[in-house]
């Protein structure tokens, strides 16, 4: 216990070293060299109707999500310049140190999101007090400047799972 | 001990003996390609000892054909290939194309290419996707011997896209792989530079008060494992790489504003784990470990060793994008470029913030330590418990595949391994008749690691019989992250879409996680089944599952 607490002193300045160089960034007279390129093994020609799965009767989520998936066959891209969308989700849980939510929330066809079970910061001026795991819920998001989704308002939606 | 599993492999008879004898090279193989992209039927493959120079240094690394990453191999769904492998370094050699359903003596673990002997492959090719290869003989992989495989699908691609790369990620040491084992059985943290200090004692004395700190230390040094130990080999030995190019060379892929853009994301690493994201670019996973999943879109996803992830991107700014693929333990990087002119840079992200091992990654998820005295082991754990290769059974393994896992920002959209869901039904609807159950374990001190406690020297072989149908359930009781793989059989992740589960041939259990997967032993002989960190496969992470 007590050489687990002293030995990381004394390397610990070392370490510091060790990543400070370890991924140096690049020197000029690295950038003026030709960079290595990709091979392009070309594009994917004619698309197939790939075999759409049955919407689970269980989760409306994911029918959603597979229904704007047949919609175009194609990607769905979150949109640049939305500022904020609205979306419904079951909470998971609930992180009132850090003012966080764990959510799986439907798809946010504002912002072209899918159906997705993640983390969200709140926002300090929502009470988080009435949010519980395993409510269903409506919510609003905002991007931020760094480009994170931020929770502006959240309420219950009524019912538990 | 490697050489004790290498003895066994090599008793094995049978498919054994058939893949150790070597064939005459055939004629129609002529001089290995020297070009890092191979199409066709046909391969002459030679393993050999190749220079590289890495940060202005120089080595020797193990390659094919003179390439680092060995050359890409584009086969055809429906075509049969042919691989004469020539093994041209002083010890042992064989290839393993992981993730491709061959015959079993086709699979590269049953036997080895002695120097200077020629083995050639056969095999029908029946399915698609990105999948790679590597040699499964002593450090091998460690060095350099690993590439891609792109298997395009018979009746066309499920989504449509403008380019198509390979981006491959692998550490690479300049120690000798056998050093670093050495550092880690003399000592298991040797490469932790991140370990809590006595400064960081105080400050979380001062937060949660001192006789909960000092409980919380005493239980991490019950539990041979320093809370910040995410990745057993850091980036104080390992310059992490793209397509073999360390991050201030700059690998770049182009594009045209606008295109689509598939990236072939494979983990090659020997035993590092990778967080990867492209900053301001969604990715949209369109493949996991080569099969067709709904697409679902993400700012970042989590890459266990030995996995693959198929993104497509579509940027459509005149401007380069860096693609990051930071480790999991946040001591280095890979980096590349996404870009319309060669050239081009975009701002490298600060890594994020290290992910701390918490009381769930013990396998103690909701306890405060408090109330551990009270709480009663499994008879199964108590089974394990006091076994010199077990120093910690998880008392309340959490099902933790919603969870994309530790040190992620909030606010960023991450996969989780709930999010993928195949695109098609499962080819056996059928039950599971039976159940393996194994516990990944360790000595985390003694860097022993094992299946329930058992290196592989010590256990038998899991006994299967052909066209079973089997649920095989993990529980991790170690503080590290284990991607399994299966040889030869595909690993059905049961991750709550029923028939639509996704089919994987490695899937990465968390610390203190329990999960469970569905087989189907449709293919007849023996097949490997080990954690893919090559370190714990080495010290004992490894069984013979054989199907009869």
């Amino acid at each position: 216990m007590i050489a687990r607490l002293d030995r990381p002193l004394v390397i610990g300045s070392l370490s510091i070293a060790l990543i400070a160089c370890m991924n140096s960034a690049p020197t000029s007279a690295e950038q003026s060299t030709a960079v290595p390129l990709g091979i392009d093994l070309g594009g994917s020609g004619p698309v197939i109707a790939s075999p759409q799965p049955e919407p689970p009767a269980h989760t409306t989520q994911i029918a959603d999500q597979t229904a704007s998936a047949e919609h175009d066959g194609d990607m769905h891209m979150a949109h640049e310049g939305h500022s904020d969308a609205h979306g419904t989700g079951t909470v998971n849980s609930v992180d009132p140190g850090q003012h966080k939510v764990n959510m799986s929330h439907a798809p946010i066809p504002e912002i072209g999101w899918p159906a997705m079970t993640m983390e969200f910061p709140v926002a300090p001026s929502v009470d988080l007090k009435a949010i519980k795991p395993g409510m269903s819920v409506n919510f609003t998001i905002e991007q931020q400047p760094g480009g994170m989704y931020e929770i502006r308002a959240i309420t219950p939606s009524g019912g538990r799972r | 001990m490697t050489v004790t599993r290498r003895r066994l492999m090599q008793r094995a008879g049978g498919a054994g003996a058939l893949a150790l004898s070597s064939w005459p090279s055939p004629t129609l193989l002529a001089a290995p390609g020297r070009a890092p992209l191979l199409t066709g039927t046909e391969f002459a493959l030679e393993i050999e000892p190749v220079p590289l120079t890495i940060n202005g240094r120089r080595a020797v690394a193990t390659g094919i054909n003179g390439q680092i990453p060995a050359p890409i191999l584009r086969w055809r769904e429906g075509d049969t290939v042919t691989l004469a492998v020539t093994n041209r370094l002083s010890e042992p050699s064989s290839i393993h194309w992981h993730g491709v359903r061959t015959p079993s003596p086709m699979d590269g673990v049953p036997g080895l290419i002695a120097p200077d002997e020629t083995f050639v492959y056969r095999f029908p090719v029946h399915q698609s996707g990105t999948f790679w290869y590597h040699s499964h003989s002593m450090f091998q992989e460690q060095t350099g011997l690993y590439g891609a495989i792109v298997i395009e699908p018979k009746g066309g691609y499920a989504q449509a896209f403008d380019r198509d790369y390979v981006v491959l990620l692998s550490d690479w040491s300049f120690e000798p792989p056998e050093t670093i084992v050495s550092n880690l059985k003399f000592q298991s943290d040797y490469y932790n530079y991140g370990q809590r200090t006595l400064g960081t004692f105080i400050d979380d004395a001062q937060r949660k008060g001192l006789a909960d700190t000092v409980a919380d230390r005493l239980e991490w040094g019950k539990m041979r494992m320093s809370p910040t130990d995410i990745l057993d080999v850091s980036g104080a030995t390992y310059t992490y790489l793209i397509n073999g190019q360390a991050p201030g060379v700059n690998w770049t892929a182009l594009f045209r504003p606008g295109e689509r853009v598939r990236l072939r994301f494979i983990n090659g690493s020997s035993m590092s784990i990778f967080d990867v994201r492209i900053p301001d670019l969604p990715m949209t996973i369109v493949q996991a470990d080569g099969n067709d999943v709904m697409p679902v879109t993400v700012d970042e996803f989590r890459i266990s060793v030995a996995e693959t992830y198929d993104v497509i991107v579509r940027p459509a700014v005149d401007r380069a994008y860096t693609i990051f693929a930071q480790a999991e333990d946040r001591t280095g990087y890979a980096r590349g470029t996404l870009a319309p002119r060669p050239g081009m840079a975009a701002a490298i992200p600060p890594m994020d913030p290290r992910p701390m091992r918490t009381m769930t990654d013990m396998g103690m998820g909701g306890m405060e330590h408090g109330e551990m005295p009270g709480m009663e082991l499994s008879p199964e754990g108590k089974r394990l418990e006091g076994k010199v290769g077990v120093d910690n059974v998880a008392m309340m393994p959490a099902e933790r595949l919603r969870r994309a896992g530790e040190g992620f920002p909030a606010g960023r959209r991450v996969l989780s391994y709930a999010d993928l869901r195949a695109t098609r039904p499962g080819s056996d609807p059928r039950p599971p008749t039976h159940e393996v159950r194994l516990h990944l374990t360790g000595n985390m001190e003694r860097f022993i690691w094992g299946f329930d406690g058992k290196k592989f020297s010590e256990a038998g072989p899991i006994e299967l019989k052909r066209g079973d149908r089997v649920r095989f359930v993990l529980i991790n009781d170690t503080m590290m992250e284990h991607p399994i793989h299966l040889h030869g059989l595909w690993s059905e992740l049961d991750n709550g879409h029923g028939e639509y589960r996704p089919y994987k041939h490695t899937i990465d259990v968390k610390p203190g996680e329990r999960l469970s997967y569905l087989i189907t032993a449709d293919a007849p002989g023996r097949w490997a089944f080990h954690c893919h960190l090559l370190y714990h496969m080495e010290m004992g992470m490894f069984r013979d599952v054989r199907v009869s």
